[in-house]
């Protein structure tokens, strides 16, 4: 999975005041052997008021919607696994640290 | 998806409390996100049951659709869907889930 490529997507659609994706697939290579499959996992940390008002797990499914067919290939192209911290921009600021 | 299939995880979810949709057991996780959750229930002492989506394509492949969440794992408590790996962590460093789960005993 092409980075600049999930970068720019989430770009498009979330408009972010603030962004961080990070590549992790090196961390889980050959990870209990039991993935037949390749595939890439990222780690993102988005701020973006469209996530106002909405819960953790819609503002998830709002992000797996947009990659739905990056999560459904299941080749060594394919995105395996996302982690996500998805905040808003008053919750962003609002965090202390 | 297959109804019956539906009924199944209808079951499923709503004759257990806490139901977790894993990768391995919990006696041995076969995947980090897995393992992650998994040590957050025995950490907390939780009764649940745990559900091998590796031993059933069917299970596996029709959780996601059953959850509209195409990862594993996912988490159920009292037939309600939680969350995955991230929203579970942050639930339980935020005490939220213990709020959640002291609920349940109490009700």
């Amino acid at each position: 999975m092409n980075q600049k490529a999930l970068e720019q997507k989430l770009q498009a659609a979330f408009q972010p005041f603030w962004m961080a994706l990070e590549n992790e697939s090196h961390l889980h290579a050959g990870h209990a052997g039991v993935e037949e499959r390749g595939g890439s996992h990222f780690n993102l940390v988005m701020v973006s008021n469209q996530f106002e008002g909405l819960n953790r797990v819609a503002r998830q499914r709002k992000v797996y919607e947009l990659l739905s067919t990056e999560m459904e290939n299941k080749n060594r192209e394919g995105l395996h696994a996302l982690r996500m911290k998805l905040y808003t921009e008053q919750e962003w600021q609002n965090k202390d640290s | 998806m297959n109804p019956e299939l539906k009924a199944e995880f209808d079951k499923l979810v709503q004759n257990n409390d806490v139901v977790l949709f894993m990768k391995g057991n919990a006696d041995f996780p076969m995947c980090g996100f897995s393992a992650r959750v998994a040590q957050i229930l025995n950490h907390m002492g939780t009764k649940y049951v745990d559900i091998n989506v590796l031993e059933n394509d069917a299970i596996r492949e029709g959780v996601k659709e059953y959850s509209n969440w195409p990862t594993i794992p996912q988490l159920y408590v009292k037939g309600e869907f939680i969350g995955g790996c991230d929203i579970i962590s942050e639930m339980f460093e935020a005490g939220e889930l213990q709020e959640m789960l002291d609920n349940l005993n109490a009700a």
